[in-house]
């Protein structure tokens, strides 16, 4: 069966994003909460870090992170390539435990949590930060698309009992170096023994459109952009549709990995490294 | 009537022993020869941290005496919660360990209280949450399975005691009697789906266990491997707690 393989500390799995850093992310992001100062740039930072920081939450246990990923960060805009700041500027894919020990910093943010007695209280929770919002240049979307396989072909080379890579491709979809169809493909035909790897699109537009995730046909959609996203993206098999209504997606066959101005930060809890509880909140 | 307790467990593989998360305890430890025994059984979650403790901490409050997993006892499992919290806090931690912390740590949970007579009937009060399974056999076949009766009634995703103050914690209850010659296993919950999936399909995989009644620890596991290997038990750490009742003064042996 695809898409079983056990994720474990000697058969990692791998998470790759691809994030657009162009000019046109400066402007005004149409989502949920958007306003003149949330740009789409703050928007992408938002879910990247949000994304990073629940697989580092995920893989962490009581005696330091277990590395069940390695983790990479494509930007593009002015350039192409390896997009982490700091210690581990440089470095395409690293292992889960240097991604919890090395972010840029750690911010305090009060967030409001259920209280377990139907209320919600108010707590301090740490954030790290690995990525400030970015948005310079063009749109070379074919050209990352690119270097995510030939980041991911010597990975998929070397785990091939693995879980395939996930790749979430965070963009407003503008690309200015062609048509991405043929690279997206190439990139997904690029797998393990346990499947092909899997491309999810995360439209963040200006399009004041209400939130869509998953959905299995394009006529709904708002704008040409998110049409095009929606083509390139993999459809989501029944093992994976199974484990996103767990989260709260109850998805038809069809459906496939692409989100419209939605916020994705439960995305990674659908990649199972053990029991997780019902009822954690 | 005399209770004779074997436990086994395993972690998963590729997982050294002290990262084994299932926890068990048995009031025998302590007092063979109350004529009653309280043994317990859980299962950390494993996308928690700290888990392993917090099993721990379930199954020597059960085991004691100090915790039924009762509503009447809520108090009890406020002061273990409390415990737990002041147990992982004690040193600084970085920020994701922090971050686990404030989610809590989860277990599933199974109890069994047997009161031995003199002579008759042995009478059994379980406790129970999520998928972890306590199985009555008479001559090899099983009577009761509780909480779950099929492979279908274990969810991927349990419901699971939390360490988190004021959680709600409801248990089941399941009750029943047991005469001499009589087997009580208690099992976490990959080898519960192995034997729910067998039985589901008209096997009966309750012969291949009561093969390793008379076995040690090393034959334990190499029945699990074999079954690892072939694919059919899912690699998760692994416990079976086996009471075999037999005639004689009440005392508890392990």
């Amino acid at each position: 069966m695809p898409y079983s393989a056990e994720i474990s500390r000697t058969q990692p799995s791998c998470f790759l994003f691809l994030v657009d850093q162009s000019g046109s992310m400066a402007d005004p992001w149409g989502g949920p909460g958007g306003s003149a100062e949330g740009s789409k740039a703050t928007q992408v930072a938002t879910i990247l870090n949000g994304l990073l920081r629940n697989i580092v939450l995920k893989c962490s246990k009581d005696e330091g992170v277990r590395n069940y990923f390695d983790v990479g960060v494509i930007g593009y805009g002015d350039r192409v390539g390896p997009a982490f700041g700091g210690a581990l500027g440089g470095r395409e894919l690293v292992p889960v435990a240097d991604l919890a020990d090395l972010p840029l910093r750690i911010e305090d943010r009060r967030r409001k949590v259920p209280d377990g007695a139907g209320g919600l209280v108010e707590h301090t929770v740490k954030f790290p930060v690995w990525f400030d919002p970015v948005a310079h240049g063009g749109t070379p979307m074919c050209q990352a698309l690119l270097e995510a396989g030939r980041v991911l072909a010597p990975w998929v080379e070397s785990h091939a009992g693995s879980h395939p890579p996930i790749v979430f491709h965070i963009t407003d979809g503008e690309s200015t170096d062609g048509d991405p169809t043929r690279p997206a493909q190439e990139l997904r035909g690029l797998e393990t023994l346990d499947g092909q790897l899997m491309l999810f699109n995360i439209h963040v537009s200006s399009h004041p459109e209400r939130e869509i995730a998953f959905p299995a046909s394009d006529p709904g959609l708002p704008d040409a952009y998110a049409r095009l996203l929606f083509g390139i993206s993999s459809d989501l098999p029944g093992e994976m549709r199974e484990r996103l209504a767990l989260e709260g997606y109850e998805r038809p066959p069809g459906s496939r990995g692409f989100i419209f101005n939605a916020e994705p930060a439960a995305l990674v809890n659908f990649l199972d490294i053990g029991t997780r509880p019902a009822n954690l909140r | 009537m005399q209770a004779i307790l074997r436990a086994f467990s395993l972690p998963k593989e590729g997982s050294s022993p002290a990262e084994n998360e299932d926890a068990w305890a048995c009031s025998a430890a302590e007092a063979p020869s109350l004529g009653a025994l309280r043994l317990a059984l859980a299962d950390g979650a494993s996308e928690t941290s700290f888990a392993r403790l917090w099993a721990k901490m379930l199954v020597r409050a059960y085991a004691q005496g100090a915790w039924d997993g009762t509503p009447p006892a809520a108090k009890a499992l406020e002061i273990l919660r409390r415990r737990w919290s002041l147990a992982v806090s004690r040193r600084p931690l970085p920020w994701h360990a922090e971050e686990k912390v404030r989610q809590g740590a989860y277990a599933t949970f199974l109890g069994l209280l047997l009161d031995l007579p003199q002579e008759g009937t042995a009478a059994w009060q379980a406790v129970a949450i999520g998928d972890s399974c306590l199985v009555h056999l008479r001559l090899g076949e099983p009577l009761r399975i509780f909480p779950a009766g099929s492979r279908e009634d274990l969810p991927s995703r349990p419901e699971a005691l939390s360490s988190l103050p004021g959680d709600r914690a409801d248990l089941l209850g399941a009750s029943g009697g047991a005469e001499a010659g009589d087997r009580l296993l208690l099992m976490t919950d990959a080898l519960a789906r192995w034997c729910l999936g067998r039985q589901d399909r008209g096997w009966r995989p309750w012969r291949s266990l009561c093969r390793l009644e008379d076995t040690g620890p090393e034959a334990f596991a190499r029945f699990v491997a074999a079954r690892r290997t072939a694919g059919d038990l899912r690699n998760d750490d692994v416990t079976l707690l086996w009471v075999s009742l037999v005639e004689g003064p009440p005392c508890c042996r392990s």
